[in-house]
């Protein structure tokens, strides 16, 4: 019954071809999409930053340490230039003995101590500063007072070639320490180098990274956005020019999708809708053939010569031909009027029995093959309703459980309360309903069996939006064979019925 | 003038044809539904049968087919097939007979339609 009932729960005009949700298809949505392109364009972007920052900074600490290196390698010279020039003038004091030389000796001691000092700062490795010690220390040596007083004991010739032998190894330290600087400097120029090229080459892979996640970009919004919204407006535009049959692809986006889905769920309860529409009007003119049949020939009866009480006959069936038509058309407007949504209730107190007991007296007589079995409460059931609606729903049930047991049988009525609702059955020994076909039911325009039962197939919708609008519900259970039950529930008006007198 | 047999479970259309029928000579009878059509039929077998196709408890198509298996000579009566069922020709085809009236039919549409069965006298065909 639970199943039964929530399909019945289904709004009034039911989405018919789009019953069943859509299946859930695994596609990016627009905002994922946006996030991830621009997520990835920052992310693209940012890395190509990182690269030329990054190459950048290398390329200019390589520069700096070549210009370093090429200042030691300088530096370093000018102390080889200089200490040759000490040389020249250490050679001419050893020879002569000159006094007067000592001032020049002690100024090119002075001058090698500042060029030492300035190589030092500019060198980068401990190896390069030892060797440079060395060198000052032999040149320093070699620069020292050539005869002290308390050295008396060596001969000038040997001190000579000390000094000499001290020079000597100086400008070797010197030598190596330049062939080792002018190494690093083309080593610094080749690193320098690497890192401009390497700086373009990011500069570069950036780029065509850029231009390819703009082209891929443009790819995915053609696929997943524009293509199936172009797709959609044709769709649409095809419909509202009448195709009934054009539906929308269902691609692209999620949120495209889903409005694809959306309109095709549309457009299929359009086209049923205009479907059942024809097939109402169908109904309806099947049902005015029959009075319209009887017309005709009675008024060709009349035409002829027959006695007066033939005459008499004729014209009372003539009479009844047309009060179905009006009946007919009556209903129509009636279910028209319904259909539209204006149902006006005159609520009054009545006894749902007594009027049971009616209807069911007024359509017993109606059909020999059908026995009606009535079991109400003994004590009055008073509605806060309409009685005509009521009425008109409880004979609707009646007329269609008659209709749908073709073979005849026994068809009962219940009317069963609790202390909040009265419960209306009515079951009926017919056909049946197939299980699938329950859901439109209620649905305006159909009819279970149009080979049975002839009619506009409205009284089911009819009564469900009688139903509804007391505020009650209608559900069915129903075997494909055996028959079917349709159960109304409306609310009671009040306490339960005692303090109301035995109508 | 013909036995005519009216099978319709409109009763004041059926009673109306009979009167039609009955004031241009023929002999005429009516039932409600197919049952009572049989039961009328093997009673006295009429010259032509005037068959509702929607009909309660048995349909005029099954009507029919009943009359053809019965195989005992009634199935030869021609039948003139009225309704107002939108693919009257579809039900006449099932039927196999030729003679459809369409409802609403006027009086010279059925004079006819009802000579030509009573003159040619085909007997339903089913098509399969």
């Amino acid at each position: 019954m639970g199943s039964a009932n929530s399909s019945l729960s289904s709004d009034f005009w039911p989405v018919t071809a789009g019953g069943a949700p859509p299946p859930r298809r695994r596609t990016l949505t627009v905002r994922a999409l946006m996030a991830a392109a621009t997520a990835s364009g920052i992310v693209i972007v940012a890395i190509m930053l990182a690269g030329v920052i990054g190459s950048l900074t290398r390329l200019l600490d390589a520069t700096a340490a070549m210009n370093r290196s090429s200042t030691a390698l300088a530096v370093v010279r000018e102390i080889e230039v200089s200490a040759r020039d000490s040389e020249r003038l250490a050679g001419v004091r050893l020879v002569t003995q000159e006094p007067g030389l000592a001032g020049a000796r002690a100024q090119a001691r002075h001058d090698l101590v500042g060029l030492f000092a300035r190589a030092e700062a500019l060198l980068s490795s401990e190896a390069e500063r030892e060797r440079l010690d060395d060198a000052s220390r032999r040149l320093d040596a070699y620069l020292a007072p050539l005869v002290r007083p308390d050295d008396a004991t060596r001969e000038p010739g040997e001190v000579a070639r000390d000094a000499q032998a001290q020079f000597d190894l100086a400008l070797r330290d010197l030598r190596e320490l330049e062939v080792a600087k002018a190494e690093t400097v083309d080593a610094n120029l080749l690193e320098t180098r690497r890192m401009a090229s390497l700086a373009e080459g990011v500069a570069a892979t950036g780029g065509a990274g850029v231009v390819i996640g703009l082209l891929v970009a443009a790819l995915v919004v053609h696929r997943l956005l524009s293509r199936p919204l172009v797709g959609l407006y044709h769709a649409i535009a095809q419909f509202r020019d009448g195709d009934t049959d054009a539906r929308a692809r269902v691609d692209g986006a999620r949120e495209l999708a889903e409005v694809s889905n959306v309109f095709n769920g549309m457009a299929d309860s359009l086209a049923a809708q205009r479907r059942d529409e024809l097939v109402f009007l169908a109904g309806v003119v099947h049902d005015l053939r029959n009075p319209l049949s009887g017309i005709k020939l009675g008024l060709r009866a009349l035409r002829d010569d027959t006695t007066t009480a033939v005459r008499t006959r004729v014209i009372e069936l003539l009479d009844r031909q047309v009060d179905r038509l009006s009946h007919i058309v009556g209903d129509v407007l009636d279910a028209t009027k319904i259909e539209a949504g204006h149902l006006e209730l005159r609520r009054e107190q009545f006894d749902l029995c007594r009027s049971v007991r009616e209807i069911v007296s007024l359509m017993a007589p109606t059909s020999e093959i059908h026995e009606i079995v009535v079991e109400v409460p003994e004590l009055p059931v008073m509605l806060d309703a309409d009685p005509v609606r009521v009425e008109q729903v409880l004979s609707n049930l009646l007329s269609n459980a008659m209709k749908y047991s073709p073979a005849g049988g026994r068809i009962d009525v219940r009317v069963v309360t609790s202390s909040t609702e009265v419960v209306l059955d009515v079951t009926d020994r017919g056909i049946g309903i197939a299980r699938a076909a329950i859901p439109e039911l209620f649905a305006p325009f159909r009819r279970r069996a149009p080979e049975i039962a002839s009619g506009s197939g409205l009284g089911l919708s009819v009564v469900r939006r009688i139903v509804r609008a007391h505020g009650g519900t209608i559900e069915v259970e129903s075997t494909l064979g055996r028959g079917s039950t349709f159960r109304v529930r409306l609310p009671l008006a009040g306490p339960p019925s005692k303090i109301e007198p035995k109508v | 003038m013909a036995d005519i047999l009216v099978v319709d479970d409109d009763t004041d259309v059926a009673e109306l044809l009979t009167i039609v029928l009955q004031s241009a000579g023929h002999v005429v009878r009516r039932a409600a539904d197919g049952l009572e059509g049989l039961r009328l039929i093997e009673e006295r077998l009429p010259d032509v049968i005037v068959l509702d196709v929607e009909m309660p408890r048995l349909s005029g198509p099954q009507m029919a087919y009943r009359l053809l298996v019965a195989d005992a000579g009634r199935e030869r009566v021609p039948i003139v097939l009225v309704s107002g069922v939108v693919d009257l020709e579809t039900v006449g085809a099932r039927v196999g007979t030729p003679y459809l009236l369409a409802k609403p039919y006027s009086a010279e549409q059925l004079n006819e339609t009802l000579g030509l069965a009573l003159t040619e006298r085909r007997q339903p065909l089913p098509s399969s």
